[in-house]
Order: C-alpha cells, then structure tokens, then sequence
C-alpha cells in the first residue's frame, strides 16, 4: 500500500481485516512505533519495558481496530490503549518496587548530593523518575507531547479541571525535583 | 484554543523538556518485525483473518452439496429422528 495513505484510510483497510487489512495495519505500526515506545519509555524509564507495552498495545489495537471509530484520531486512540496498558504494567509488583524507591529517593535529603552533576537530558530523566506515576504520566504528555489539556484529560480518562489540577501540582513536584537535582532555569513564570 | 496553552507554552518547565521532544528514539532493531510477527500470529490463531479463498471455496461446495441432498431427499429429518432416539 503506498506510503503516503493516511490514517483513516489505513484505519478502514484494515477494519475489513484480511491479509490487505493485516498489511494496512503494519503500515500503522511502521508509521507509529517510535512516538508510541518514546512516549512509553518516558512513562515507564525503560526501553525495554517500553517495546514490551507497545508490542502489546499494537497487537490490542489490530484487535479491537473496528472499535477506532475515527481513523483520523488513531494516533489519540492508540495513545489511551497505550496508557491504559503502561499503567497496568507499573501496577506489576516488581515494576512498582523500582518506582517507590526511586519515589522514596526523592523525599530524602541526600538526593541532591546523590545526583550531584548531573545535567541535561540525564537530569531531567532523573527528575522526572522521582515524581509519583500520575505526575510523570501527565508532565510527560503535556511537555513531551505537548498535548492540549482537553486532550490529556481524555487520555488520562478525567475531567479536564481534574487534568488542569493534577497538571498544575505536577509541574510544581518536577520544579522542585528539578532544583533538588541541581537544574538550573529562567524566572519561575509557570 | 486551550485557555493553558499559552500560559505553559511560556513556561521554563516546558522548555526544559525540549531535550526530549527533539530526541530520535532508537528501537530495537527487530522491534517492527517483532510486532508484525506477533499480529500475524495472533491474525491467525483469533481468525482475525478469513479462511483463503481456497476454504472458502471448499466450505461452499460443501453447503451447496448439503443443500442438493436435502432437495434429493426432502423428507429426510433422520439427524433430528436418531437424536431423539438417542435421547
């Protein structure tokens, strides 16, 4: 199929399953996989984790493609089946282990000293490692993706004052994260 | 628009992150492969996928000959008799 076919297109091809439909979904995932394991691997710190939940995530998708009622929206559609699963893979004991500990990291006060140098991107992937998991998924999807609020919202299945509420004490625990860590920025303006 | 947007469009945090907006991702190098396997797998063994056209066709021949010999033999109900014989 060529390559210049858009979502919605591919969306209905691949609804009327078949090995075009089959074929017509590939063309999904080829299009789709590095924003959707980049997004997975900010929610989860982990690449491996992240191809893993993706993996699955396609493999739901194909499934359940009829239910995309929106070809056009299949990226936002994909999204929610992504988190959804992210969320259950954190929910796994051992993955939540690493999680709170690196939570309890962020409570001590050695934790400054402990990440002592650190700049960049390594920064603000350790700063972003120490929020709790609904703060890292909302700042991820709303300074990585750059989602509009109405949008998260319906990724996180909230309402959007709920969204706008945990947005906005989300980006306070990352500032603070973030000075804790060192980092250094302009004028606190947000 | 989204009454936010400009407010965090504006925002340090926000310009922080383009560290990893502008990041490339590398996957692993058989991840699509991987995926595309696994779709396949699960294409057939859920029959996401219809029969081909060649069981398809069979599966036709089939139904037109259980057709023909019900016309042959319209009387014929003995599957229903012998279940109730069984019973």
């Amino acid at each position: 199929m060529d390559a210049d076919v858009d979502d919605a297109t591919l969306v209905a091809t691949a609804s009327q399953r078949g090995l075009r439909g089959q074929l017509a979904f590939e063309q999904l995932v080829d299009r789709h996989q590095s924003w959707l394991v980049r997004l997975l691997m900010h929610f989860l710190g982990s690449r491996s984790d992240a191809e893993d939940v993706a993996q699955d995530a396609f493999v739901r998708a194909f499934l359940s493609i009829g239910d995309c009622s929106d070809g056009k929206l299949f990226r936002a559609w994909l999204r929610v089946i992504a988190r959804r699963l992210a969320f259950n893979h954190r929910r796994d004991a051992r993955t939540r282990a690493q999680y709170e500990e690196k939570s309890a990291a962020l409570k001590g006060t050695s934790a400054a000293s402990e990440a002592g140098g650190l700049e960049g991107r390594d920064l603000l992937e350790q700063a972003l490692s120490l929020l709790s998991y609904p703060y890292r998924e909302i700042v991820v999807l709303r300074f990585v993706e750059e989602l509009p609020l109405k949008e998260i919202a319906s990724v996180l299945e909230i309402g959007n004052s709920a969204a706008k509420m945990r947005l906005a004490r989300a980006r306070g625990e990352f500032a603070r994260a973030y000075e804790t860590l060192g980092g250094k920025h302009g004028p606190d303006n947000g | 628009m989204d009454p936010t947007m400009d407010e965090f469009e504006s925002d340090w945090v926000h310009a922080v992150f383009g560290a990893f907006r502008d990041e490339a991702v590398s996957l692993a190098a058989d991840f699509g492969t991987r995926v595309k396997n696994e779709i396949d797998s699960v294409a057939a063994t859920q029959e996401v996928r219809p029969p081909s056209a060649t069981s398809l066709l069979a599966s036709v021949v089939i139904e037109s000959g259980n057709i023909a010999a019900d016309l042959i033999h319209p009387g014929s109900e003995s599957d229903s008799d012998e279940e109730r014989d069984d019973d």
